[in-house]
């Protein structure tokens, strides 16, 4: 009886199935010569709906029909505010210009990413960000991602052995190299600098590269001794041990290099414990130099603690990135490689409003449109 | 005979404090290698400041662990609890003090939530408390996306950077805790209770103890414990971020286990775990004292943890050879 239900059943489904798939043909109904074409249609609405925003973007993740494109957004985790703020400002803006963004987050699991590369590819996204946990273990997805023939634009990290559409990044070592060469003109024979180096987490490319930067710049100077390096992962608290136990055994400190402003709480409150914490000019003051600039690292200098800060804006890369997958979306040529210069933060320059990190009181939507010049809004 | 018995007496004490004995090796290691900087009264103040939020962690878990269970959340708890009170008065503007009860009562809560589903439910507590580690992270990242939360009313600082006679507050909070768990577990029914159930469930149950309440008890007290850890890390660096509190748990277990609490359940003491996180930090601050490399200090921190680990495993073989001797 049960065997008999079975086919039946089959059966049923086999019948379901012949009628969905053969459709009869429909006519198709006569070319009207009077109708506007279909793609002139759409970029009609595109321009209008250009003009009735006022944002730069608006219509131009949009396919010929109308559609929206869709934009896949692959990081490594969203746990601080430059990743957070870097896949924040890349949904926004590809919102504003009228696509989809669908967003993964691997929190370092690199079998999970090259997971969610492929979920990406199979939901047929028009262009993928990706921002890899690993250099190396990044190309998998990488070259699944080429092979289904989706622009992927990598960010922030480059990935070895397979080559991206687009590599977007920062000049990571030159930004070390910025903050030794503030030591080196700051310090002298006479005053010989003795530097506390915070470091982020040891194996972490941007870690490794800040550091590196660094040490090339001041490692030949006779009069500059990098005393300590503490590695903190990137946590503002192990900063703050790392601080009280290298003032312990190195009174002498007179200059901290911190490869991020992540750690800028432990220093400050470090500093501050130890009875050091004085603003810059006056007696006492022990130079903190650092790199991004995000929001502790901003009230930091306005606060006058702060001397230097190289600026690394998830929010000037995240503009690029979408700029380039439209762009390659649209067919147009893109560029294999996209560095950008970090500018220098101090006392001077924190108020202006191209620092990212004066913006992030708000929502992504109320942040201002970033004018930059190293990749146009691509016109299709 | 007389050495022997010198000998034999030596061996039992140094069997019985075994934590001790590598806490003193490490400072005198270190003493030397520092050339005495590590001995230092402010570096005693830095290293027990250090040790306040990690000790006072292992005391809950190790609370949780004389019961033949463990607490993977207690990261997690830590860091959702301060995200709640950070919340509460940043965006909200509630006084701090409400917020702190908030924190309590996130904790506690989490912390039952983890009894009832080991104790009723009957769930592993490794598989319960670490999916419950990744439910606390996960809310905890959903509220703060990614960001630090700054501006915290000056009141906070008095937890992580006040002091009272010469100590910290926090070592203050380390000790007091330190001392009323050691109350608890020593001459408390509670106490006993909890012993009885780590060292043979089946037989503290026969003999009418409520397993399930004083199991729940025992996840409430570690969840208390990771708040008040979570409060004192908060209050040192003043921000509340998503990284309080990551990978801590397994700190407050290599103090506990360290300190002599055995994982089979039904030995050790919260005296153990607490010396089990001045080990820990005193091997920290001398490594940072000396500058080693940063890709060295991890791999000797985890030597030391596996030789503590196989001393104590020598050590219990010496206890069990001398009861059998005696």
């Amino acid at each position: 009886m049960k065997k008999t239900i079975s086919i039946l059943l089959a059966l049923v489904l086999m019948v379901f199935a012949f009628g969905c798939t053969a459709a009869e043909p429909v006519a198709e109904p006569a070319p009207d010569a009077t109708a506007p074409d279909a793609a002139e249609v759409a970029t009609e609405a595109v321009e209008e709906a250009a003009e009735a925003t006022g944002h730069p973007l608006a219509g131009k993740a949009v396919d010929e029909n109308g559609e929206p494109l869709v934009l896949g957004y692959l990081s490594c985790d969203v746990m601080n505010d430059w990743t957070s703020t870097c896949q924040g400002i890349s949904k926004t803006l590809w919102e504003a210009a009228g696509g989809e963004v669908i967003c993964y987050v691997s929190n370092y699991d690199l079998a999970l990413e090259v997971s969610y590369m492929n979920d990406l590819i199979e939901l047929g996204v028009d262009a993928i960000i990706y921002q890899c946990s690993d250099s190396y273990a990044g190309a998998p997805a990488v070259e699944a991602a080429k092979k289904a023939g989706i622009p992927i634009i990598t960010v922030d990290m480059d990935v070895e052995g397979a080559d991206s559409d687009c590599y977007v990044h920062i000049d990571q070592p030159g930004m070390g190299m910025t903050c030794g060469q503030w030591i080196i003109d700051n310090y002298s024979a006479e005053n010989p600098a003795k530097v506390l180096e915070i470091a982020g987490l040891v194996n972490h490319s941007a870690a490794v590269q800040r550091g590196g930067g660094f040490h090339e710049a001041v490692d030949s100077i006779d009069y500059i001794d990098v005393v300590n390096t503490v590695d903190t992962g990137w946590d503002p608290d192990v900063a703050l041990n790392g601080i009280l136990d290298a003032f312990q055994a190195n009174p002498e400190i007179n200059v901290i290099y911190s490869h991020s402003d992540s750690m800028m709480p432990g220093i400050i409150e470090g500093l501050r414990q130890i009875g050091k914490l004085v603003p810059v000019g006056e007696e006492g003051h022990i130079p903190v130099l650092s790199i991004d600039c995000n929001f502790t690292g901003i009230q930091a200098v306005r606060d006058g603690y702060v001397d230097l800060i190289c600026e690394h804006s998830p929010q000037l890369h995240a503009t690029i990135c979408v700029n380039v997958a439209l762009a390659a979306i649209y067919g147009q040529e893109i560029p294999a490689d996209i560095t950008i210069t970090s500018p220098v933060v101090d006392a001077t320059t924190v108020e202006s409003p191209d620092r990212w990190a004066n913006n992030v009181a708000g929502e992504f939507a109320s942040w201002p449109y970033v004018q930059q010049d190293y990749f146009p809004i691509p016109t299709r | 005979m007389k050495q022997h018995s010198i000998l034999k007496k030596a061996l039992t004490n140094f069997s019985r404090n075994g934590a001790l004995v590598i806490l003193v090796i490490a400072v005198a290691a270190f003493a030397v290698l520092t050339k005495g900087k590590n001995i230092s009264l402010s570096n005693i103040v830095n290293i027990l400041t250090q040790v306040s939020s990690v000790g006072i962690m292992a005391v809950g878990m190790t609370m949780v662990i004389i019961d033949r269970g463990i607490d993977l959340s207690v990261g997690g708890v830590a860091c959702l609890s301060v995200v709640v009170a950070a919340v509460g008065m940043v965006k909200l503007g509630l006084p701090w003090y409400v917020c702190i009860v908030f924190m309590i009562i996130t904790g506690l809560f989490i912390g039952f939530i983890n009894g009832i589903l080991i104790a009723k439910l009957k769930m592993q507590p490794f598989i319960c408390t670490m999916a419950m580690l990744k439910t606390t992270q996960g809310i905890a990242y959903y509220i703060m996306q990614g960001k630090t939360l700054f501006g915290l009313p000056e009141q906070w600082a008095f937890f992580g950077q006040s002091k009272f006679l010469g100590l910290p507050i926090c070592v203050w909070l380390l000790i007091i805790l330190g001392f009323v768990a050691f109350l608890v577990l020593k001459y408390s029914r509670f106490g006993r209770e909890l012993y009885a159930m780590g060292g043979n469930p089946q037989a503290a149950w026969m003999a009418g103890i409520n397993v399930d309440l004083n199991r729940i008890v025992a996840y409430m007290i570690s969840s208390f414990c990771a708040t008040v850890a979570g409060l004192i890390i908060s209050s040192r660096i003043m921000c509340a971020q998503t990284s309080i509190g990551d990978g801590s748990e397994l700190d407050a277990i290599a103090s506990a286990v360290i300190g002599g609490v055995s994982m089979a359940g039904g030995e050790g003491g919260v005296v153990g775990a607490i010396i089990g996180a001045i080990i820990i930090s005193v091997i920290n601050n001398g490594l940072n004292l000396m500058a080693v490399s940063p890709y060295l200090q991890t791999v000797i921190k985890g030597l030391v943890i596996f030789f503590a680990v196989i001393f104590d495993i020598i050590r219990r073989r010496n206890m069990e050879q001398l009861k059998v001797n005696n």
